[in-house]
């Protein structure tokens, strides 16, 4: 399996597991912001891992798109909630969260692939 | 089925990591949220508090530059990623806290009521950490992508010449090169030509010296070279007789400058093997100065083999070396009657 298709699964599923994690503690009723933070940090070190970015690297960027990713989701959603006179508030949140979760999923294998220590191997 | 030992160490690693970056970002999280709940923190209110005071903004970023510098300097990327992350964060938190104190000074000496000096402070606090998060994180990582594409391009280069010596390295056993010379070699001494044969294996080790020495050499002199071009091309004489002509004209104030080593040798070598030579179709090898744009011109008239097998590799070589050592591009001109090459002179 190639790189990019790695990333791609890798990002991807990530979101996927990020939407699950949203609709699944919302029903129960639990904050879902450390499950969340989590699945980020893993999905940042494990696009990091594919193109053999050091992990210290990656956890620094996991640090900087957690804040980012709080930020992002938090005001994401509320624009979202403002579309369509709120017809998509129910769904504000799972929206947002796969939207920031690409997002920072490409950006981290936008700086990783060029730069891990695959190239230099 | 156990894990190896390596994987197991590199999921602890990361375990440790997430642990790190999540303890930090909650505690962050429900720091500002507790803050706006119970104290109407205003995150802009206090990044301009924070930046109106130049002394605490200057002094936290230098401090973040400094730190960025020795985490750089000291600690190598990769190495131990735990280590490394928790210095990075304990940076963080002593430089915020430096912030802190500076921007907060008329409080911390002041009047307001504990509990207002503590909400102030903590907001400061968290402000001044998100503000010396992104410096720091992204200086450092500025920096390890400016490290690695050195490292990307050094590697690069070191393959490039890597594969150009190999290349070197097989025409100094060139097979075919070493059976026809032995033929003709056979030639003379059954022919009892002694001078000849004589001359013939001193130029043979002329050869093999030049390319045993210049092989580590990157640049070498152009009197060297046309030296060795001359040698090579007596020993392809002996074997072509008339069916090869080679003109020689550089003026004596050229053979002061550089080319790579072999060049030369590999472009009439490429002639020869490309090309129909016998006596009734001579091949005309030209070797001159283009003194309009400093370069040297080998060409020679084209009288193709019907088949002929050609990768290019050895012109490639020759651009990439010339890349490599000068940013300059050696020139390919394939005409109808000609071929001819322009390599810079350095």
């Amino acid at each position: 399996m190639n790189s990019t298709l790695k990333t791609n699964l890798i990002i991807h599923s990530f979101a996927i597991a990020h939407a699950i994690t949203v609709i699944f503690l919302r029903q129960i009723d639990i904050a879902d912001d450390i499950p969340l933070t989590v699945l980020t940090v893993a999905m940042i070190i494990a696009v990091g891992r594919v193109y053999n970015f050091p992990l210290d690297v990656s956890a620094a960027l996991a640090l900087l798109f957690c804040f980012a990713g709080f930020y992002m989701g938090t005001k994401g959603a509320e624009i979202i909630a403002l579309i369509n006179n709120g017809l998509l508030i129910p769904y504000a949140n799972i929206i947002c969260t796969v939207i920031v979760t690409e997002i920072l999923g490409w950006t981290t294998a936008l700086i990783t692939r060029k730069h891990g220590s695959k190239n230099i191997e | 089925m156990a894990l190896p030992k390596t994987a197991k160490s590199t999921l602890l690693q990361v375990a440790l990591l997430i642990s790190c970056v999540l303890v930090f970002r909650i505690i962050y999280i429900d720091i500002y949220l507790m803050l706006q709940q119970v104290a109407n923190f205003s995150f802009t209110r206090q990044v301009a508090y924070f930046f109106n005071d130049y002394l605490a903004l200057f002094l936290t970023v230098g401090c973040d530059v400094l730190a960025i510098w020795l985490l750089h300097k000291y600690f190598q990327y990769g190495e131990n990623p735990f280590q490394r992350i928790v210095i990075y964060l304990a940076c963080i938190l002593v430089i915020s806290a430096i912030g802190t104190i500076i921007v907060n000074h008329t409080i911390l000496f002041g009047t307001l009521s504990p509990k207002e000096d503590g909400f102030q402070l903590l907001g400061s606090y968290i402000t001044i950490l998100l503000f010396n998060t992104i410096i720091i994180v992204c200086g450092d990582v500025l920096l390890y992508l400016k490290k690695s594409k050195n490292a990307i391009r050094i590697e690069g280069d070191k393959k490039r010449k890597a594969q150009y010596q190999y290349q070197q390295l097989k025409q100094q056993l060139n097979p075919h090169f070493l059976f026809n010379s032995l033929n003709i070699l056979d030639y003379l001494v059954q022919n009892d030509e002694k001078q000849r044969a004589s001359d013939f294996i001193k130029k043979l080790a002329s050869i093999y010296r030049y390319l045993l020495y210049t092989g580590e050499n990157k640049l070498v002199y152009l009197s060297d070279e046309i030296r060795f071009v001359n040698l090579y091309t007596d020993l392809l004489k002996e074997r072509f007789t008339n069916g090869l002509e080679i003109h020689i004209n550089i003026p004596e104030e050229y053979m002061t400058k550089q080319v790579i080593p072999c060049g030369l040798q590999l472009l009439v070598e490429n002639a020869t093997k490309h090309n129909i030579i016998s006596q009734d179709k001579p091949l005309h090898i030209n070797i001159c100065i283009d003194e309009k744009n400093k370069k040297i011109i080998v060409s020679n008239n084209l009288q193709l083999r019907i088949n002929p097998q050609s990768t290019g590799i050895g012109l490639k070589n020759i651009e990439k070396q010339y890349m490599d050592i000068a940013k300059k591009s050696i020139e390919v001109i394939p005409t109808t009657t000609e071929f001819i090459v322009k390599l810079p002179l350095l």
